[in-house]
């Protein structure tokens, strides 16, 4: 089926020996060992978290192992980024999807280094031919490449995803999952074929064992982080494949068939036509007293419908009801009111609070009933918590540590003491043993049992099959969005299930594909920038319509010359929020540059020199160290740049303390225009717009600002170095608050130790105007410095509507709000969705 | 939470280490007695850490509030206005500048929690559409009197301890009680630990944010009122200067910037500390320029200082995030 002549002639492109990483205590892959030749297409099977992401991790330098040895190329491979993972040959498909959702499918397809046309500078006519052409090669055509990647279907993005790492020609191609959101994967195959045909590795990881018997000649299963055996496909049968990845030959389960009585118990919960983004025609039926389990491969479904039912995410239709009354929560809380207790999927991030004690932890959902005189009753509460912690076999001792001094089972037992306590009658249980050790999870099964036998009704979604087989009544089994089957008594075993989570025993129907769903797109493309402007140009007609001699060349002079300190601050502070930060440093360096450009410069022209060298200087000194602080020491950059501002500006203060100085002349008539006509101000802020727009729209390191702006993580996937992209931001920042202030000085001409106070607001307002998200990667340079040029002709605005100057303050402010909140309104959907 | 103790020894360290400050700039000080000095600064420091009081709460749900001096500046110029000489008006007057401080609060909380605007961002902007409104209504000349009874705040003891002291520990001692002592307090470090999980354990995140925006405002309008007494008049410049010593007293005082850690008696030893510095600097007769470069310093020792901790908390957040996010294994 494969080429085998070409498997068996090629040397090892891929050998790993011994390879073990440990999370914790918790072993993650176990010795494992495994070689994938050149020119071989290679399985990697094993149930979900048998070790096979921390593997892909690993060889993309995400996560380093604990010991072992991985040579690719028959080089030492230790990547230590996924930037290094790249350089050494290695190329990924991730099951995730590390697209970034704000930029376009050429450059995500390019990503991290465009392709360069004219003075080295990126040329998006060059990344779109190569891009076209690199989805023509791989018969995908019909994608447009300068479609915004967030805006296109799952299939479409898995796609992309796909036809990135295969257009790098890599030495070692990891393709996980690559066919779980793909119509029709011929193409695919065929692309693999002809790769592999080159002499590159791949290693092909997925559930599906007829891709797995259409590709490839050998398979690697992994189970408990182990290598349980390398097979030739050909001469091993599905059966045999399945009992090594399920583990042991497990017959059925021990305990015993449905009690009769539950059957025939009252319905706690039934759900009936519950659709969402990945289900549709969900129904089912769970009893009292009854654990009814859910099998499923990873991305069935199962997490949205496990989120409706918790309260989390609204189903698109169906209904829930519980004794008979319709269940409309649309919050935890009110899932929790209705008597339905979650166990969220991931400790860490959605379920224990770091920092307080495990007692506190455990008591938070009945804090009120522990009141007395309106304190907690904090004897009550040891007694509550102490009898719950004993219920779940967690020793008193760990109680008043912090909780994340505890192990993982121990949290976990916290964790179903906190969701006992709660009170509800219906648990919704999503992988509640993940990640734990063997002893937790028996006592984890006993108080789950012991729970439904006092009536209750457990839900329990699991990734270790074995679990439901041993704990579940009942069984359903979810693929792609859908029931497909439900089993109990002897047909629940690990076999039947991992065949029918796999989609083996619907195919007599061949697997329904869904086709894909309709990539919600937004009515408009909203686009900040030509939004920001077109406000400009609306209040320039009324200013214009109320001032005769608004449009003169003096008095545009004078808007420009207005607005030019501004617009400079601003472009540096929308470097600084493209990434997802905040840099309050912006009002100290333009204090201190103001009072060095009115002290320490000669007179003339090369003062006028002088003072932007100093200016410069002064600007990429403050903006180093705020990017040092942020970037490499891993501040937070509101906290860090408040402590950098605050320092310049009693630097300002000690070089000036009181307004005075005289800024020589020669900077005024540069900025405001006296030295040739009208034009300078108008030049350099026509200048900065080109530089600012060049810089991030030309450059690597300007697209890698929006990766990184938009999803950090995803941006390193795609081979961008973060921490200096940051960096960079900050020092050019720093720069151009440099000349915000050489600007000031030069349309004020005198010093003064407070001319930052006001440009923290106004630069913020400006760039919240300019249409720059706060949430990162989206927006520009020009639209903040036109949300300078809005605010400071505003002002005049205003003054000629002969509103108070007072109140320009509030109009500010105002501004600034409404522009952010029109900004969060329309990228709300996308956003969603990018996730 | 979980080191009380070892917040309660900071917290004592940074009062310990305030004391030792004003032991060595007493020597420069002629003539006055270091119990009177104390007092003194004690009173001072009232106002910083009033305001932080409020900060301390906002910021330990991971928020920030930046418009404390304009809303401090407010609640002066409210009372200034209303209550004038007449210790009756004050009866009424006080309880609606600090109903009116604390909407305003409650309204950058809203921002902050149903609308999800950044607390920087939202903050900023209430900070200067308040400034400019009372810029607007004063006509940029407060109008009014100063009432006897707030200053008799500063200039009359109880048990020989002038009676704005009384109040403040009495404050902290309240506010000591909601974080450690009441379900508002534990939801509070809970939503500021993870507010994700908060949400799913069912807390009323919303509410919750809402109203430590609202303590946040109504701490700010009392440190309002309290200057009016002190300074016996009110300017419009009167809450400028408590913005940074707010923030600065709170991450000295070790609360997480990033939330859900900290105590409020660590605040409030940070915000003595620093008045205290304030003060030696000022009677040693420094520039100003130097008092502000310090504090700038100050705070980014103590982030340095706190790294350890935070960043610790921090990034294991993340990485688990990350780890677990992308890969459910």
């Amino acid at each position: 089926m494969t080429a085998p002549a070409a498997a068996a002639q090629g040397s090892a492109s891929l050998a790993i020996a011994g390879l073990t990483k440990y999370y914790g205590a918790t072993v993650a892959l176990r010795d494992v060992s495994l070689e994938v030749r050149s020119g071989e297409i290679h399985a990697l099977l094993g149930e979900n978290g048998a070790g096979k992401s921390t593997l892909v991790k690993i060889l993309n330098g995400i996560v380093v192992p604990d010991a072992g040895t991985i040579l690719v190329g028959g080089a030492p491979f230790r990547a230590a980024s996924p930037a290094a993972a790249q350089r050494a040959g290695v190329a990924t498909a991730f099951q995730e999807l590390s697209l970034l959702p704000n930029l376009s499918v050429a450059t995500n397809l390019m990503l991290p280094r465009l392709v360069k046309g004219f003075a080295g500078l990126a040329s998006p006519a060059a990344n779109e031919r190569a891009a076209r052409a690199i989805l023509r090669e791989f018969g995908a055509a019909e994608i447009d490449p300068n479609a915004t990647a967030g805006e296109l279907s799952l299939g479409e993005r898995q796609r992309i995803e796909i036809v990135r790492a295969l257009s790098r020609e890599p030495r070692l191609l990891l393709l996980d999952e690559p066919t779980a959101a793909l119509a029709d994967p011929a193409w695919l195959f065929a692309a693999i074929r002809r790769l592999a045909a080159g002499g590159t590795a791949v290693l092909y990881i997925t559930h599906r064992l007829a891709e797995v018997r259409a590709l490839c000649a050998r398979a690697t299963i992994l189970r408990n982080g182990a290598n349980v055996g390398t097979v030739d496909l050909a001469s091993t049968g599905d059966a045999e494949i399945f009992r090594m990845i399920a583990g042991g030959s497990l017959a059925g389960r021990a305990n015993g068939a449905l009690p009769a009585h539950r059957a025939a118990s009252a319905p706690a919960l039934e759900a009936r036509g519950l659709s969402g983004t990945s289900l549709s025609e969900i129904g089912f039926t769970l009893h009292r007293g009854e654990i009814l389990g859910v099998a499923a491969l990873e991305g069935q479904g199962q997490r949205e419908l496990f989120a409706i039912l918790g309260g989390s995410a609204r189903a698109a239709g169906g209904t829930v009801t519980a004794n008979g009354d319709e269940l409309r929560h649309a919050t935890p809380a009110a899932a929790l009111r209705d008597g339905i207790g979650v166990l969220p999927e991931e400790r860490k991030t959605e379920a224990i609070f770091p920092g307080l004690r495990t007692s506190a932890n455990i008591s938070l959902p009945i804090l009120a009933r522990l009141r007395r005189f309106g304190l907690i009753d904090s004897s009550r509460e040891r007694r509550t918590v102490d009898a719950e912690a004993t219920a779940v076999d967690l020793p008193p001792r760990y109680l008043g540590m912090d909780v994340t001094a505890l192990s993982g089972g121990n949290q976990q037992k916290a964790l179903v003491a906190r969701v006992l306590l709660s009170g509800a009658r219906t648990l919704v249980l999503y992988d509640p043993t993940r990640g734990v050790d063997v002893a937790t999870k028996q006592v984890i099964y006993e108080v789950v049992r012991r729970f439904v036998r006092d009536e209750g009704s457990v839900l329990l979604y699991s990734t270790e099959l074995a679990e439901l087989v041993e704990l579940a009544d009942r069984c359903l089994v979810m693929y792609r969005g859908r029931i497909v089957a439900e089993v109990a008594g002897d047909a629940l075993s690990e076999t039947h299930l991992i065949a029918l989570a796999t989609g083996h025993a619907v195919n007599g129907e061949t697997p329904r594909e869904e086709a894909p769903p309709p990539a919600p797109r937004r009515a408009f493309a909203w686009n900040g920038t030509a939004v920001a402007f077109a406000i400009y140009l609306v209040l320039l007609a009324f200013f214009a319509a109320r001032e005769p001699h608004a449009l003169s060349a003096a008095a545009v002079n004078d808007l420009f010359d207005n607005a030019l300190p501004l617009a400079l601050a601003a472009a540096g502070g929308a470097l600084v929020v493209l990434t997802r930060n905040f840099d309050l440093s912006v009002a100290g360096v333009v204090a201190l540059t103001n009072v060095l450009m009115a002290t320490a410069l000669p007179d003339g022209p090369r003062g006028a020199l002088l003072g932007l060298l100093l200016a410069s200087a002064v600007g990429l000194g403050v903006g180093a160290v705020n990017g040092v602080l942020v970037a490499f020491a891993g501040l937070q950059s509101v906290a860090s740049t408040l402590a950098t501002m605050t320092i310049c500006s009693g630097a300002a203060l000690l070089i000036l303390d009181a307004p005075g100085g005289t800024v020589p002349s020669a900077i005024g008539d540069l900025i405001t225009g006296n030295a040739a006509g009208y034009v300078p101000a108008a030049a350099l802020v026509a200048l900065a717009v080109a530089l600012g727009w060049i810089a991030l729209r030309r450059t690597d390191w300007g697209v890698g600002l929006y990766a990184v702006g938009a999803d950090e993580y995803a941006a390193s996937l795609a081979g961008i170095d973060a921490r200096r992209t940051k960096m960079l931001a900050f020092c050019l920042a720093g720069v151009l608050y440099g000349w915000a202030g050489y600007a000031l000085s030069g349309v004020t001409t005198t010093g003064d130790p407070n001319a930052g106070n006001v440009y923290l607001i106004l630069t913020y307002a400006a760039i919240a105007v300019g249409g720059v998200s706060f949430r990162g990667g989206r927006g520009g340079v020009i639209g903040a410095m036109i949300g300078a040029a809005t605010l400071s002709l505003l002002q005049k605005v205003l003054f000629s509507a002969g509103v108070v100057s007072f109140y320009t303050g509030i109009a500010q402010g105002v501004a600034m709000i409404v522009a952010v909140l029109i900004g969060t309104l329309s990228e709300r959907a996308p956003s969603r969705r990018a996730r | 939470m979980t080191g009380l103790r070892n917040d309660d020894l900071r917290a004592a360290a940074l009062f310990a280490l305030a004391f030792a400050l004003l032991l060595v700039s007493s020597r420069f000080a002629q003539g006055a007695r270091l119990w009177d000095q104390a007092l003194a600064i004690l009173a001072l420091s009232s106002f910083v850490v009033i305001v932080a009081f409020g900060q301390h709460f906002v910021v330990l749900l991971g928020g920030l509030d930046l418009a404390v001096a304009s809303v401090m500046t407010l609640g002066g110029i409210l009372i200034f206005g209303w209550a004038q000489a007449s210790p009756s008006a004050l009866l009424w007057a006080v309880p609606a500048v600090l109903l009116i401080t604390a909407l305003i609060g409650a309204l950058s909380g809203a921002g902050v929690s149903l609308v999800r605007i950044p607390p920087f961002i939202m903050t900023l902007a209430m900070g200067i559409i308040i400034a400019s409104a009372v810029l607007g209504i004063t006509q940029g000349v407060p109008h009014g009197a100063a009432s006897p009874v707030l200053s008799a705040l500063f200039t009359a003891s109880w048990l020989g301890v002038p009676r704005v002291i009384v109040l403040t520990i009495a404050l902290t001692a309240l506010g000591t009680l909601v974080e450690r002592r009441t379900v508002l307090g534990r939801r509070i470090y809970a939503i500021g630990a993870n507010r994700e999980a908060a949400h799913l354990a069912g807390l009323p995140v919303n509410t919750v944010t809402v109203l430590c925006y609202a303590i946040s405002g109504a701490a700010s309008g009392l440190a309002g009122i309290l200057m009016v007494g002190y300074a016996s008049g009110a300017t419009l410049e009167l809450g400028q200067s408590y913005l940074l010593p707010s923030i600065a007293a709170v991450i000295v005082g070790g609360t997480s910037i990033a939330g859900g850690r900290g105590t409020l008696l660590g605040v409030a030893g940070g915000a003595v500390l620093l008045t205290t510095l304030s003060a030696t600097i000022s009677a040693l007769a420094i520039a100003e320029g130097w008092r502000i470069v310090i504090y700038g310093f100050v705070i980014l020792a103590a982030l340095l200082l706190l790294r350890g901790e935070l960043y610790g908390s921090i990034r294991a957040r993340i990485t688990h995030t990350r780890n677990l996010e992308r890969n459910p294994a």
